[in-house]
C-alpha cells in the first residue's frame, strides 16, 4: 500500500510538471473568465489579486518621488483593502468561510520583480503590471457578477466592477 | 523550457521517490506556498518562463511602451529590447560589452538609387579565405530598428557558425514603403555574392537568415535567388517570420497582449510599411501562398507567447507541401525577440545551438 501511495505522489507530481502551463481557466475574447470559478476559486482569486495591490503599492510607496503615483498607490491600498472586507461580509453572508488570501506564485514573482528596481524604475515597471493586474481583476470580477452562482458574491463582484474600471482609467491617465 | 521541464520533472520525481524511502506515510512535500496560477495572462497564450519575464520586466523599467501606442519616431527611439537585455546584465554583474573575439566593419551597399548600411561580422581568429557567408535581415516590422538593435544574434552567427555574417540595413517605412524592403534585401544578397571573397567569404557556401520581418526578406531573397539564376543559398533561418496574412490565426486570437509584440502590433507595422491593405496578399508578405518550390531548406524558430507563433506553423506546412526540407520548433514560455537574448535567456541558448547547428551542418558539408 506505502508503495502504491508512493508512485501515485509521483505520478501527480510527474503531471504537475509536465502541465504546467495548460490551464484550468481560459480567458475569453470578451476578457471573462471560462468557466466561471465556484465560490471558493473565486474568492481565492480575488484574495490574491487585493493582496498582490496591497504588496506591489506599499513597494511603490517606498522608494517613488512622484506624488500622482504615491496618491494611486495609497488609493490603492485603501480601495483593495475594502473590496477584500466586502468579499469576507458576502462570503460569510452566504455561509463561507473564505481562507486567508495568499499570493500565487506568479504575483509573489511580480512583487519580486518590482522589489529589484527602485525609484522611477520601479513606478514604471508598478504602472504596467498594475494595468495588467487590473485588467484580470476586471474580467475576474465582471465573470462573477454576471455568471456567478453564489447570490451575496455576485452582488459584491457587481459593486467591485466599477471601481476597478475607475482604477484602469486612472492607470491610463498615469500612463500617458 | 522543453528541455529544463523535463530535468524539473526528472529532479521532481527522484525526490518523491527518495522521500517515500525515508518517510513513505508524507505525502505533501510542502511545495504548496506558493501555488501556480491556474490560469495564462490575460491576452497571452502562455507565462512567460522566469529569465524571460526578467527581461520583460527591465524592458518596461527603462520605459518600453506597446509599439501600436506610439508614433513612428517614438517606437525608432524608445528602449529597444537589446536595452533590456543590457538592463538584466547589469542587474546581474555581467558585462554589457558586445563580444570582442568577432570583429565588426560598417561598409555600404547601393540600392534604391542611393546605398544602405551593412555590418560585416567576422571572428577576429577566422583563418583563411573560404569562410562559409551569411546573409543576415534584422526584424522591426520594416518600420523600426537597425543594426545596432539587432547587434548580437550576427555577432553571435559569426562566432557559432566560424562564419562571416554580413548584417543589411534596408529601407524602411512609411518613408519608403513595401517593396523597397524586399528590393533592398535582394541588392543586398547580389552584392554580397559579388564580394564576398574581399572578406575572406565563399560565395558558393551561402547561407539566408533573419529575425521577424527579416526573417519574411531572407525566405524571399531565396525565391528570388532561385528566380533570377542567382547562386541559391543553401539553407534559410527563419526565426518567427512574417509569413501569413491570416488575421484569424490561433496565435494571433491569443497573443493580444503580449510583449514585445501583440497582434495589434502587427497592424500598426502593416499601416506604415505597407502601401495599402492589399499588399498583404502579395505573395511576398504572404508567404503561404508564393511558389516555393525549389528552396533548399529551411529551418524556423518560433516562440509560444507570439502572434507570430501561428505563422511558422502555416509556412512550414506550405514548405514541406512544396516539397521543401524543413525543421521547425517552438520554444515554450518565450516571446517575440527571444532568440537574441541567449546571455540572458535559456530558451535563446538553446535555439541558437540549435538553429546555427543545423546551419553549420548545412554550410560546412
Amino acid at each position: 500500500m506505502k508503495r502504491l501511495l508512493c508512485a501515485t505522489a509521483t505520478l501527480s507530481l510527474l503531471a504537475t510538471a509536465a502541465s504546467a502551463q495548460s490551464f484550468t481557466y481560459t480567458w475569453t475574447p470578451a476578457g471573462t473568465l471560462a468557466p466561471t470559478p465556484p465560490a471558493p476559486e473565486f474568492l481565492m482569486f480575488a484574495g490574491a489579486g487585493d493582496l498582490y495591490e496591497l504588496e506591489s503599492s506599499r513597494a511603490v510607496l517606498e522608494t517613488t518621488a512622484n506624488p500622482a503615483i504615491r496618491r494611486f498607490a495609497q488609493m490603492m491600498i485603501d480601495h483593495h483593502t475594502k473590496t477584500t472586507a466586502d468579499a469576507v461580509t458576502a462570503a460569510r453572508a452566504a455561509g463561507l468561510t473564505p481562507a486567508p488570501p495568499m499570493l500565487d506564485a506568479p504575483k509573489a514573482a511580480m512583487v519580486a520583480a518590482l522589489r529589484q528596481y527602485s525609484g522611477v524604475e520601479r513606478d514604471r515597471l508598478y504602472l504596467v503590471q498594475q494595468q495588467m493586474a487590473h485588467k484580470e481583476a476586471l474580467g475576474l470580477q465582471k465573470t462573477y457578477a454576471e455568471t456567478g452562482e453564489t447570490p451575496q458574491l455576485r452582488s459584491a463582484a457587481r459593486a467591485t466592477v466599477p471601481i476597478v474600471e475607475a482604477h484602469l482609467a486612472e492607470l491610463q491617465r498615469l500612463m500617458r | 523550457m522543453k528541455r529544463l521541464t523535463t530535468i524539473l520533472v526528472a529532479g521532481a520525481s527522484a525526490a518523491a521517490l527518495s522521500a517515500c524511502a525515508m518517510t513513505p506515510s508524507v505525502m505533501d512535500p510542502g511545495l504548496t506556498s506558493a501555488p501556480a496560477s491556474p490560469m495564462a495572462p490575460m491576452g497571452m497564450t502562455a507565462r512567460p518562463d522566469a529569465d524571460m519575464q526578467a527581461v520583460l520586466d527591465a524592458h518596461a523599467a527603462l520605459g518600453a511602451k506597446p509599439i501600436e501606442t506610439l508614433t513612428v519616431q517614438q517606437a525608432r527611439t524608445q528602449p529597444s529590447p537589446a536595452d533590456a537585455v543590457n538592463r538584466v546584465k547589469t542587474m546581474r554583474g555581467m558585462s554589457t560589452a558586445p563580444d570582442q573575439t568577432v570583429t565588426a566593419m560598417n561598409l555600404t551597399y547601393p540600392t534604391g538609387g542611393a546605398t544602405q548600411p551593412v555590418r560585416i561580422y567576422k571572428p577576429a581568429d577566422a583563418i583563411g579565405n573560404n569562410l562559409p557567408v551569411v546573409v543576415y535581415y534584422h526584424g522591426g516590422g520594416w518600420v523600426i530598428a537597425d543594426l545596432d538593435v539587432y547587434d548580437a544574434t550576427p555577432r553571435s552567427m559569426a562566432r557559432n557558425l566560424n562564419a562571416v555574417v554580413i548584417s543589411v540595413e534596408y529601407r524602411k517605412g512609411p518613408e519608403n514603403k513595401f517593396p523597397a524592403a524586399h528590393d533592398d534585401a535582394n541588392n543586398a544578397y547580389r552584392w554580397v555574392l559579388d564580394n564576398a571573397r574581399a572578406w575572406g567569404g565563399d560565395p558558393s557556401r551561402i547561407a539566408v537568415a533573419g529575425e521577424s520581418a527579416g526573417a519574411n526578406l531572407a525566405l524571399n531573397v531565396a525565391i528570388s535567388a532561385r528566380d533570377g539564376g542567382w547562386t541559391q543559398p543553401k539553407h534559410v533561418l527563419a526565426v518567427y517570420p512574417i509569413a501569413d496574412a491570416d488575421p484569424n490565426l490561433p496565435s494571433k486570437m491569443e497573443n493580444t497582449a503580449s510583449l514585445p509584440l501583440r497582434t495589434p502590433t502587427l497592424a500598426w507595422f502593416g499601416q506604415y510599411a505597407l502601401r495599402g491593405p492589399s499588399d498583404q496578399q502579395d505573395p511576398r508578405y504572404n508567404l503561404v501562398a508564393a511558389n516555393l518550390r525549389g528552396l533548399h531548406g529551411v529551418t524556423i524558430v518560433n516562440a509560444q507567447i507570439d502572434p507570430l507563433n501561428s505563422d511558422g506553423e502555416t509556412l512550414a506546412s506550405a514548405l514541406t507541401r512544396a516539397g521543401v526540407p524543413n525543421e521547425r520548433r517552438v520554444w515554450d514560455g518565450s516571446v517575440h525577440e527571444f532568440f537574441s537574448m541567449a546571455d540572458v535567456v535559456r530558451d535563446a541558448y538553446d535555439a541558437q545551438q540549435w538553429s546555427f547547428g543545423r546551419l553549420r551542418s548545412v554550410l560546412t558539408r
